[in-house]
């Protein structure tokens, strides 16, 4: 066996694993478990830019239930809704800057097909608005891998960009079955995930990283905008069927206990 | 009874010895691969009504692949403690931010099987290094590898308290990317919880030094276990090739 293809049975092989430990239950119990069953998928995009001055871009959309942990404490939020987000690092400086937005209806498009996507995102529009918390990774019940925080700052002006993601390799196909338990109440969830590596460019018309220059000591803005390709992309859309028995009233698990 | 959770490493089972690594493996005998592992995840965030400082910190124990920071580099996957903190403080004359990602000693964070856990983490320590890049999930990005905005030392000190009932999970799952199949189970087990900080460290900017001692308002603690079958090669299967 080369020691090529050795090392990349190892990585898909801790990958896998990781995969089930880390992202062991795909659902929503974002506000504890409940009686009832309901259905509902998630669409994702992602890409990670690195230019060659080390400067990095990366882009993330989602669309479908997501839930959102809220500034200051409380309890998941929970909806369906587009969200995209974009976190940007200047290299000479340090600069960092990053968003969160909601959008009223998706700004991408999956082709079935093939897997291929395109989003074009101006965070001016209309009806965009700030993610109520941080977003928790779409499709996991409960937050079971690292999360990104969902800082808005950094930024200066307007965020917008369009990006067309190309299939890259052969779509992996992920079917799982959970049951939870917690107290009196049970729940099986029934998943199906496709994800597909992907090549992206995109364009960046408007995105200005703002602030202090450790050198100078004087506030400064870093324009990004521009033309960049990558490799490091996927695109990823799952279906889930969740079913939960239990008491008629309370509710029980991370998030919401109210064990009647 | 204590048990540490947190230690591991890939291990092979069935048919292979315990211990022996995949790469030993892979080099003398076909598929099908038997992998399993554990790993556990921490979360709580909150604020320092004293000081005005805002903090939060995960942590994360098990399989972590790594988005290099070079333009073409390979990822990178690993069994790791990882933790992720983040600092920021607002007053009428000032605003400092920072935040920052390490690989820490096993040592630093233990979770017991009651779901408590502690996390006792000094950036200075020499066995402490900086992410080898962006942690990333299924999905994509998690969150940031790099260190931004901070100074001198970092101290962090959490002990979290489970505050509600355990949910306990069980999945069964198939990859499929033909001729590559993985098929696994695993297990987690999650609660709320509550942590108590005790932090140190200094901004960047002209924040200066910071400090926080409070409890968190939200937090969460997890332990998971899985156990995978490897058939065929992954080629250009993903995530991330």
């Amino acid at each position: 066996m080369s020691k090529g293809r050795r090392w990349m049975l190892i990585a898909a092989g801790a990958a896998a694993v990781g995969l089930v430990t880390a992202g062991v239950a795909a659902a929503s119990f974002a506000t504890g478990l409940t009686p009832g069953n309901s259905k509902f998928s998630a669409e994702n995009i992602y890409a990670s830019f690195i230019d060659a001055q080390g400067n990095q871009i990366s882009i993330q959309a989602s669309s479908g239930r997501q839930s959102f942990r809220p500034r200051g404490g409380g309890s998941l939020i929970t909806e369906d809704t587009s969200t995209v987000q974009v976190f940007s690092f200047v290299a000479s400086t340090g600069l960092v800057g990053g968003g969160c937005w909601t959008v009223p209806s998706s700004p991408f498009t999956i082709r079935a097909n093939d897997m291929s996507a395109t989003i074009a995102f101006d965070s001016s529009a209309p009806g965009i608005a700030e993610c109520p918390g941080d977003p928790v990774n779409a499709g996991e019940a409960v937050p079971s891998s690292l999360q990104r925080r969902a800082f808005s700052e950094g930024l200066n002006g307007r965020i917008a960009f369009t990006a067309t993601w190309t299939p890259i390799g052969s779509t992996v196909q992920f079917r799982s079955t959970t049951n939870t338990s917690c107290g009196t109440f049970g729940a099986v969830i029934e998943a199906v995930t496709m994800s597909q590596n992907s090549s992206v460019a995109t364009t960046i018309s408007s995105l200005t990283v703002e602030g202090v220059d450790p050198d100078s000591g004087q506030t400064i803005d870093v324009s990004l905008a521009g033309t960049y390709t990558t490799d490091f992309a996927l695109v990823t859309q799952g279906s889930f069927d969740q079913t939960v028995n239990g008491p008629s009233s309370g509710s029980c698990g991370p998030f919401g206990s109210d064990v009647p | 009874m204590v048990k540490r959770l947190g230690v591991y490493a890939l291990t092979t089972v069935c048919a292979f010895a315990l211990g022996a690594s995949p790469a030993t493996v892979a080099s003398t005998v076909p598929p099908p691969y038997h992998l399993s592992g554990v790993g556990s995840y921490a979360y709580g965030g909150g604020y320092d009504q004293a000081t005005g400082l805002n903090a939060d910190v995960q942590v994360q124990v098990g399989t972590t692949t790594f988005r290099p920071y070079q333009p073409l580099g390979f990822p990178l996957t690993i069994e790791t403690d990882v933790i992720s903190a983040n600092f920021f403080r607002s007053t009428i004359d000032d605003f400092s931010y920072g935040f920052g990602c390490w690989l820490i000693p096993a040592d630093d964070y233990v979770i017991n099987s009651d779901l408590s856990a502690t996390l006792d983490f000094d950036s200075s320590d020499p066995r402490v290094t900086e992410c080898p890049g962006d942690p990333v999930g299924p999905n994509g990005m998690t969150t940031s590898g790099l260190v931004v905005g901070l100074a001198g030392p970092v101290h962090i000190h959490v002990t979290w308290t489970a505050t509600s009932p355990i949910t306990s999970s069980r999945t069964i799952s198939r990859e499929s990317c033909p001729p590559y199949f993985n098929s696994g189970v695993g297990t987690q087990q999650n609660a709320d919880a509550i942590a108590t900080y005790v932090t140190s460290g200094a901004f960047a900017t002209d924040g200066g030094a910071f400090s926080g001692n409070f409890q968190t308002v939200t937090g969460s603690v997890t332990a998971f276990t899985g156990m995978g079958e490897i058939k065929g090669f992954p080629g250009a299967c993903g995530p991330y090739g």
